[in-house]
């Protein structure tokens, strides 16, 4: 049994590793037409995507209950010696405050949360790097920092159909700088320190897509690269087979945009996640 | 007796006789010693204003003068707007103003309110002739052919790459005949008229010079401008109306509003016409007048110790009150404020197209900015949806360097990217990059609204602005611009390609590469010129003269042409060009 457990959250994609060790998810929820349906659990990510596209009522998202998380923390706190829980951005859900707040209804001192300021697969690198470390016998003071270095060091493109989703879930952020275009164009965003952020705008698909593999190889040595996308599959695999030539040596491994990311990003999102050798 | 040369060492009123004597024989007007024995700061002014007035009589028929037998013609507006400014500045300097302190305020202003190419070289002009007549408080025959000459060589140092057949060869023509005619000895009058003549010539010769011209059957626009700017001023140095009447005999649109008056300080100027009788005022009515000049212009002054009439348009007519009431004793007094005929038409003009300012965004995302000039609302909406501030281009008009300085230091970024989107705004995009304050500018040569388009779509909002002026520039030569257009004359274009009056045709980045009868055949011929191997989305932005209608035909029809590819259809609202269509 691992000395430190470690607990995350349903938008964060699980590595093969990570699942290896055993990583408990808490799933946030999707509020659609009056029914309340875990992430990952109650509705596949297929499944969404399909009910997206036909959908007249638009979803909203909400972070796990207190209680879920109240659970999953003694379930893990009689297995393990403390406890580590990575949150999706504290930014983009109040998911990290309501583990913040369980944590301190049980025991503070053993269960350590801590805000990835990412989400989907780059922060699921945060999640291996402290599942393997804690199933080593590593305790969380000596684990902390290393997750921070990961953390520095992962980024997530993405292009996106439409900004209309963020808009009206909210997330924004500094993206609103390029929405609402009278031309039709493709935004690229970035995830980084936690928050969206405007990348460029490029007019089609396949414009863009050569845009992010130009914006992955200026960010060269990278360490891990995964592509990801929202129902946008073939996409997804175009950004792969274009990476590969710039990214060779390393595995481009592959992530699911789960249903309550893709109310916000909306379907047609597709992405590269990245962790750079150096921070900066 | 022409053309005797002033030697050294004969008494200066020897020459002056012969000057006057030899004018008097000779056919060459202005001989009438009206100026004498130089020009002076109150005399340089008259010479400016007139010089306005003249040129924005001419105003229409210079923008005639187009190259591109199209209606977008601006250069006799641009450059009349541009002399306006200067004329404006100058206006309510006292009369005892030196030649220097005109010269400086005329170029200041005009700098400042420079619009398109030829009003900017237009500034360069004035510049020269500021930086010549430095120091001077009146100017000599002499000292006003060096100014003229001085002139001639800022403006040939302000543009990279100088053509002759333009604007700079009629200056520097004209400033030769200018140095000659100062050589023989010739007064201010004479040497400025011959530097009219020399400039008539120059003209005359630019289609000579410059293929597009002689194609076009016209003579060069800018070149035509500076004549006439030489022309108004002299003019009034001796003593030549410049009215709307004189302008309209002399080949200008007659229903372009009198300025005339303003030169001779009879008609109505921005101030208040101030009158007044004074009783018992032991001054002269010629120093009465004289200090009235001092004051303002279209000094009246008449009568005696017993009753004296007095008139003057001044800017403070207080002052001359209190003049009067220091001398004696006042009665009737009359003030009027008037108002200015050239406001309103440069009201009007401005009015045909409104220039909408740069609103800074509320909240700016990173410190750099991009201000863009954009012609027609709908074109001004699509920029401003992409982020960017917006400049508008006017419809013949195009904004002086203080709008795009304006727009620039007020747009809350500390650095900014400015896109002309027009090659006749290019030089005026420099000079107000060059002269920002408050913030850090790069200009990005677009020389189409396509290409500020893709540059803009360039930007990236994570980097650095030496990145995204390199990016901006390598999108914006990517985009390839067609562009539709009605034909106002038959004419020869292009590589030999005819098009009659009321048809249309289509350029290629700026060359003319097709003629039709009809817009839409023009815009799908243009596109067999082009690359189209590499396309993948093609923008239809329709103007003013089209309709979404049009539009959309057209769109399917390039969709067949040139497929696969995207087309998008877009309201740009454009004047004078029905379609531009972008490639990407």
């Amino acid at each position: 049994m691992s000395r430190t457990g470690v607990i995350t959250d349903s938008t964060i994609d699980l590595t093969e590793r990570a699942a290896q060790v055993g990583v408990e998810i808490v799933p946030l929820v999707v509020n659609w037409d009056g029914e309340t349906l875990r992430d990952r659990v109650d509705i596949s990510t297929e499944a969404f995507y399909q009910r997206l596209r036909g959908s007249k009522s638009m979803p909203k998202t909400g972070a796990p209950s207190i209680g879920a998380y109240q659970d999953a923390f003694r379930r893990g706190l009689a297995r393990h010696e403390s406890l580590i829980c990575v949150t999706i951005s504290s930014a983009l859900s109040a998911t990290f405050e309501v583990a913040r707040q369980a944590a301190e209804t049980l025991e503070p001192d053993r269960i350590h949360v801590f805000d990835s300021r990412s989400v989907t697969i780059a922060a699921g690198w945060i999640v291996e790097r402290a599942a393997e470390m804690g199933a080593a016998g590593k305790a969380p003071a000596e684990i902390q920092p290393q997750m921070e270095s990961v953390r520095e060091r992962i980024r997530a493109y993405a292009i996106l159909d439409t900004l209309e989703f963020l808009q009206r879930g909210g997330r924004i952020g500094r993206a609103a700088a390029i929405a609402g275009t009278l031309l039709s164009v493709k935004p690229i965003i970035l995830i980084k320190d936690g928050e969206v952020h405007p990348v460029e705008r490029v007019r089609t698909v396949a414009g863009a897509t050569r845009r992010v593999v130009e914006i992955v190889a200026g960010l060269a040595p990278i360490e891990r690269i995964a592509v990801m996308h929202g129902d946008a599959a073939k996409n997804a695999e175009v950004l792969g087979q274009q990476l590969q030539s710039h990214v060779s040596g390393v595995q481009i491994e592959h992530g699911e945009i789960s249903s309550v990311i893709g109310v916000h990003g909306g379907p047609g999102l597709f992405g590269a996640a990245l962790l750079v050798a150096r921070p900066g | 007796m022409a053309g005797v040369p002033a030697r050294p060492g004969r008494p200066a009123g020897a020459v002056r006789k012969r000057r006057l004597m030899a004018a008097e024989a000779r056919d060459l007007p202005g001989g009438s010693g009206v100026d004498a024995p130089g020009t002076s700061g109150g005399r340089l002014r008259g010479a400016i204003l007139a010089a306005s007035a003249w040129l924005d009589g001419h105003a229409e028929r210079v923008n005639g003068l187009n190259v591109f037998p199209v209606p977008d013609g601006d250069t006799g507006t641009n450059m009349s707007l541009t002399l306006q400014a200067a004329a404006d500045a100058v206006r309510p300097l006292p009369g005892s103003a030196t030649a220097a302190e005109v010269a400086r305020v005329a170029y200041q202003a005009a700098m400042m309110g420079a619009r398109g190419n030829s009003g900017v070289i237009l500034s360069q002009l004035l510049r020269g002739f500021a930086q010549a007549t430095n120091g001077k408080e009146s100017l000599a025959p002499h000292d006003l052919a060096f100014a003229l000459s001085e002139a001639s060589r800022v403006a040939y140092r302000g543009v990279s790459r100088p053509v002759e057949g333009t604007i700079l060869t009629v200056a520097r023509k004209a400033a030769e005949a200018a140095e000659a005619a100062a050589r023989l000895g010739q007064s201010n009058v004479e040497v400025l008229a011959a530097a009219v003549l020399a400039a008539a010539d120059a003209v005359a010769e630019t289609p000579n010079q410059l293929a597009v011209l002689r194609m076009a059957g016209v003579v060069d626009s800018g070149g035509e401008g500076y004549r006439v700017v030489l022309e108004g001023a002299w003019r009034f140095l001796s003593g030549r109306d410049v009215g709307a009447a004189s302008a309209a005999a002399s080949g200008a649109d007659p229903r372009r509003a009198d300025l005339a008056a303003l030169a001779h300080g009879e008609g109505h100027i921005f101030g208040f016409c101030t009158e007044f009788l004074l009783e018992g005022c032991a001054l002269a009515s010629q120093e009465v007048q004289a200090a009235m000049e001092a004051l303002g212009e279209s000094v009246i002054a008449v009568g005696d110790v017993e009753m004296l009439r007095v008139h003057v348009h001044t800017l403070r007519p207080g002052l001359a009150l209190e003049f009067a009431v220091d001398h004696g004793t006042l009665a009737k007094v009359k003030i009027e404020n008037m108002t200015v005929q050239h406001r309103e038409i440069a009201a009007r003009s401005a009015a045909a197209a409104p220039v909408a300012m740069a609103r800074p965004p509320s909240s700016p995302v990173g410190t750099i900015g991009v201000v863009a000039v954009v012609p027609g609302d709908g074109l001004g909406q699509v920029f401003r949806s992409l982020g960017a501030m917006v400049v508008g281009g006017g419809q013949t008009m195009n904004p002086s360097v203080q709008e795009i300085l304006a727009a620039v230091n007020g747009s809350g970024y500390p650095q900014v990217v400015l896109l002309p989107n027009n090659t006749n705004v290019l030089l005026a995009a420099r000079h107000a990059a060059a002269l920002a304050t408050h913030a850090c500018i790069d200009v990005i040569e677009t020389r189409t609204v396509p290409q500020g388009i893709g540059a803009l779509l360039a930007f990236n909002f994570q980097t650095d602005l030496a990145t995204n002026v390199a990016a901006m520039t390598r999108a914006a030569h990517t985009v390839r611009t067609l562009e539709c257009t009605r034909a106002v004359r038959d004419a020869v274009v292009g590589d030999g390609l005819r098009v009659g009056a009321g048809e249309f045709l289509a350029l290629l980045d700026g060359d003319v590469v097709a003629t039709a009868p009809t817009a839409e055949a023009a815009v799908l011929e243009a596109l067999g010129r082009a690359p189209t191997a590499s396309l993948e989305i093609a923008t239809v932005y329709y103007g003013q003269e089209a309709d979404e209608e049009a539009a959309n035909a057209l769109a399917a029809a390039i969709r067949v042409r040139a497929s696969p590819v995207e087309v998008e259809v877009v309201a740009g609202g454009q004047p004078h060009y029905p379609f531009i269509v972008s490639l990407e």
